[in-house]
């Protein structure tokens, strides 16, 4: 099968320095990729490419089958084309309610104009009632996290929970690529537990998932693959066992082992 | 189907207030003297004004500060057209929405990449060259002086007669009050629908809007060309009933009392838009008695509303049972600050 996503000899510079180096990478459909490397690695700036928000030196991302070039795309049309992320720093929209957040994630597959809004026809009063509907599936997948709270405003929820509301809000936008920065930064181990769980079910919902994330215990319970970086490069790329036991991974997080006398 | 969380009235409840209210307004105008209906059409012209501001900084959270520019771009159009060229006045009303809309994207387009304290300077020198340009372009504008002698609105049915609006204030009064209602009516269908979600969603976080499938450029100038095309119709009105327009009545001063009126009011609340109008319209001319204290006791007041109320008279307030929430989530926040600090990339 070919690839869903692929990343090739993808370099960014910001001035002198050199964020990302000839760095190439594949995701083929369904997979869970699970992307790893110390702070400063490149990770973010990965994805930061990938969605648009950054724009790579050199190199190509095609996506998708027949594979498209995203590389000169603007961040609301990679998300039409089935590309969704959340952020490592949490983004989601402070003075909005929950439910509308989602809605947000929703906007790219909604119709509705300006004439629509003002006159609201049939069409745009479904459209409305099939968005909430959704909506309501979406934080389903939390259980009982976040369906009591669809009218709080998003800067009132627990931490935890604006990082499930923002893999909700990113779920809204039907991606076939969902890119998960650090979704467990600050959770506690049973909340950690409780989101590797959603992880599966979002990947047993047909949805290809690439995932930074530190916590390794979290890496090996959810990924086919690790792809590992340090300096901006590929040190590593294959089973979450193997990739653990990398000599250069594991210098790249604790450093050489000098033999000293 | 986004409304505010908490309203606190039933549906039935609220649609009886609208009906009352309504039938208050109407009543004012066949009780109410000259002077009070004079006040009432000015506060009908700046509700108007105020919602259409409330589009760009209340909901996109775009701080424009030349907004006045549209409104002597609709008054200029209409005094123009209908004094060189004779058009009729309902043709000039709805085209100089469109015209204003036109100037509010092309005006709007440069300033896109623009936030907060860069964009409220670029658009305060939008307003002022429009100001400017209308003062200096003696061959088109008559300069200072002005344009005199536009036509006054009027209604011709053949078989039934004719309405002459004239310089009947009453007329004037229900003519603005239809304008304003319109107005609410296709503002508050607007920030309840996709786009203004979009708005909002720019408004709280422009990079995160865009990076889940909000189209930031097209939203942002579709905000400009709307608000902007509220101005232009009040001020195609405002050409039509005073029969005169001169540079001197679109100053950044103007601008200014619209953002207050949004501001006060609460941004993002219809309402508060209309309840600013009252308090910076009405309430300074009521007040005419104390006239040597009115700019004092009005400025300790908005002082005083900015630090209790900062979310304006009539703005969004929230379920208040969050409480216990707020703290988990500061104390969440403080965790993820320390954990980024100590373990993030």
């Amino acid at each position: 099968m070919s690839a869903l996503l692929g990343v090739r000899h993808l370099t960014v510079r910001f001035g002198g320095l050199t964020a990302l180096q000839d760095l190439s990478l594949e995701v083929r459909p369904g997979e869970i990729v699970g992307v790893i490397g110390p702070n400063g690695s490149g990770k973010t700036t990965l994805f930061n490419c990938i969605t648009g928000l950054y724009r790579a030196s050199a190199g190509s991302i095609a996506f998708g089958d027949p594979p498209a070039e995203l590389a000169h795309l603007g961040p609301h049309d990679i998300v039409e084309r089935g590309i969704a992320r959340t952020f490592q720093t949490l983004r989601v929209f402070p003075n909005l309610s929950v439910l509308e957040n989602v809605l947000i994630g929703l906007h790219c597959r909604r119709r509705a104009g300006v004439l629509g809004a003002i006159f609201r026809p049939t069409w745009v009063v479904a459209e409305e009632a099939d968005a909430i509907r959704r909506v309501s599936e979406l934080l389903a997948i939390f259980g009982d996290r976040l369906l009591p709270r669809t009218t709080w405003p998003a800067r009132s929820l627990s931490y935890a929970n604006r990082r499930r509301l923002e893999i909700a809000r990113a779920l809204a936008t039907d991606p076939r690529l969902l890119l998960l920065d650090e979704p467990t930064a600050g959770m506690n181990p049973t909340e950690k537990q409780e989101l590797t769980g959603v992880i599966r079910t979002i990947r047993e919902r047909g949805v290809t998932v690439l995932l930074i994330e530190h916590d390794m215990r979290v890496v090996m319970q959810t990924a086919d693959r690790v792809f590992a970086m340090n300096y901006g490069e590929r040190i590593a790329e294959g089973r979450p066992d193997e990739v653990a036991r990398d000599p250069v991974v594991v210098e790249a997080y604790l450093g050489k082992m000098t033999s000293r006398a | 189907m986004t409304r505010a969380p908490v309203t606190g009235l039933s549906n039935v409840s609220r649609g009886a207030l609208v009906g009352l209210l309504l039938a208050g307004l109407v009543a004012f105008g066949l009780v109410a003297d000259e002077y009070l209906l004079d006040i009432g059409v000015l506060v009908g012209v700046y509700t108007i004004l105020g919602l259409g501001l409330s589009i760009v900084i209340g909901q996109a959270g775009l701080l424009d500060l030349g907004y006045i520019a549209f409104y002597a771009i609709g008054a200029y159009w209409t005094a123009l057209l209908s004094t060189h060229f004779g058009v009729n006045f309902w043709v000039l009303l709805p085209t100089s929405a469109a015209v204003a809309a036109l100037f509010g994207v092309v005006l709007g387009y440069p300033t896109l990449r623009l936030r907060g304290d860069y964009l409220a300077i670029v658009t305060l020198g939008f307003g002022e060259i429009i100001r400017i340009t209308l003062n200096n372009w003696r061959e088109l504008t008559n300069g200072p002086m002005g344009i005199m002698n536009i036509p006054h609105p009027r209604i011709a049915v053949s078989g039934v007669g004719v309405l002459e609006f004239g310089l009947k204030v009453q007329t004037y009064y229900y003519f603005v009050l239809v304008l304003a209602i319109m107005t609410v009516f296709v503002v508050r269908r607007l920030i309840h629908s996709r786009i203004g979600l979009a708005w909002k969603a720019i408004r709280e976080d422009e990079l995160a809007a865009g990076a889940m499938g909000v189209d930031v450029r097209r939203a942002k100038l579709l905000a400009f060309g709307l608000g902007a095309a509220f101005a232009g119709l009040a001020g195609s009105f405002f050409a039509g009933r005073a029969g005169f327009v001169s540079p001197e009545s679109f100053t950044f001063a103007e601008s200014v009392l619209v953002v207050c009126i949004v501001v006060i009011g609460g941004a993002g609340s219809l309402a508060g838009v209309i309840a600013g109008a009252i308090v910076f319209i009405a309430l300074p001319e009521l007040l005419r008695e104390a006239a040597r204290y009115r700019m004092l006791a009005f400025g300790v007041a908005m002082v005083t509303l900015a630090l209790v109320r900062p979310q304006g008279l009539l703005g969004r307030t929230w379920v208040g049972e969050e409480r216990d929430e707020d703290r988990a989530a500061e104390a969440g926040v403080a965790r993820g600050i320390t954990s980024r600090v100590s373990g993030g990339s």
